[in-house]
């Protein structure tokens, strides 16, 4: 892993994270985030389909006429999401009808098109494919740090493990919406002061 | 002239070998799943119909498979396609399949009576397309599990269910689907009294 890749990694996953730095994929994040396994199969799907939708698109980006790009870029998101799609239904058709319509509405969240429009369509293929797998695990990780508190909170299990025993009363609240709205409020206001430490120390951040 | 021509053929072209590749590769991986997906689908009906009539089964495919080919016998009378539950020959219930109109479109179900028509044994609902997160909400359990046990008998203007609180209710409807909730109790309470006209030809029909 070479230092160009490493500064794709560090971006997405911290300093220009998709989720509490852009404020990106928001809608999802909210949705599926009262289980783990639900949060960790909507993260892999979002991996899944950034990195080869920003691989594509970065091969085809040279003869891809400028004025059409955002079409191309969302037949080929949707191409993939559909591929995502059929083979939840086809292996996993528990988890896809707990994901129900969400799985879907992978094509619309914003953190794929931002990438291919931002990142792929002005790198080579091999970056804009790293970035993709940055992008969508930055946005897993903190789907899945959301769901390890309302999962643990809300039902005292964690992937559906039992881990804090009977006599836990379940906070029903987190598993409903707010708990979504309140701890995704949470991780934002505590890495936006982590941020603002970093930049006292190394004197500023700089956006991409 | 001529450049201006050129733009828009190529784009054109573009698009329709683009989408052409997309659409080939999607349907060659639509064919290859489609048997798991359909197989995977008739588990998930044959797991609603047991759970309909009340019947024992684990969540996992080999044992709902198991299960229904154990208890139940697939039969059609008039327009009904029903399913007999026995075991060592002797009747547990009967499952009707029933379909009506719902607010969006058709709502499908299985409707369970034991097996002297004196009750319901119990509901499940196959598909629907009802809004999600409130008339969707018929899937959930506590809405399902409310008709079962009902007794068969009819109130003054021959209705076999009625919401509470109004006098002789014995279900609850869902709050903030009030046209979901009316439908699905018109589809049972019609279903219901022309599976009651034809019980005695069930009955015997199950004795042979």
């Amino acid at each position: 892993m070479n230092q160009k890749t490493k500064g794709i990694f560090l971006l997405a996953l911290w300093k220009d994270n998709p989720v509490f730095r852009q404020i990106l994929g928001i809608c999802s994040a909210l949705a599926v985030t009262n289980l783990m396994i639900n949060s960790l199969v909507m993260g892999l799907g979002l991996i899944f389909v950034t990195a080869f939708s920003e691989l594509t698109v970065s091969l085809i980006r040279q003869y891809t006429p400028k004025h059409i790009r955002m079409m191309v870029q969302t037949l080929i998101i949707s191409a993939y999401v559909i591929i995502v799609d059929i083979f939840l239904k086809a292996y996993f058709p528990n988890i896809s009808e707990a994901l129900g319509p969400y799985v879907g509405l992978i094509i619309t969240n914003c953190i794929i098109m931002g990438r291919c429009e931002s990142y792929a369509q002005n790198n080579p293929p091999y970056y804009a494919f790293m970035d993709g797998i940055a992008s969508g695990s930055g946005y897993a990780i903190v789907l899945l740090i959301i769901a390890f508190v309302r999962e643990l909170l809300g039902f005292g299990s964690l992937f559906g493990i039992n881990v804090l025993g009977e006599a836990w009363t379940s906070w029903t609240l987190m598993i409903m919406p707010p708990g979504a709205f309140f701890m995704l409020a949470i991780i934002i206001w505590i890495s936006k002061n982590m941020m603002n430490e970093d930049k006292e120390e190394s004197g500023g951040v700089k956006a991409q | 002239m001529a450049r201006k021509k050129k733009q828009i053929v190529y784009p054109i072209i573009f698009m329709i070998i683009v989408t052409s590749i997309f659409t080939l590769v999607l349907a060659v991986i639509n064919e290859l799943t489609y048997d798991r997906i359909q197989e995977q689908s008739r588990i998930k009906t044959q797991s609603k119909l047991l759970y309909s009539l009340n019947l024992d089964f684990n969540n996992n495919s080999e044992s709902i498979v198991s299960s229904y080919n154990t208890y139940i016998t697939e039969k059609t009378i008039n327009d009904y396609t029903y399913y007999i539950a026995k075991e060592n020959g002797e009747v547990l219930g009967y499952a009707f399949q029933v379909v009506g109109k719902g607010l969006w479109g058709q709502i499908n179900s299985y409707l369970a009576f034991d097996d002297s028509f004196n009750q319901l044994k119990g509901v499940d609902f196959i598909s629907h397309s009802e809004t999600p997160g409130l008339g969707g909400r018929i899937d959930e359990r506590w809405f399902v599990d409310q008709f079962k046990g009902i007794e068969l008998t009819p109130s003054e203007n021959g209705e076999y269910l009625i919401f509470k609180p109004s006098i002789g209710g014995n279900i609850d409807s869902i709050s903030g689907a009030t046209s979901t909730s009316k439908a699905v109790r018109s589809i049972f309470n019609e279903n219901i009294q022309e599976i009651l006209q034809v019980k005695e030809e069930v009955i015997n029909e199950s004795k042979n």
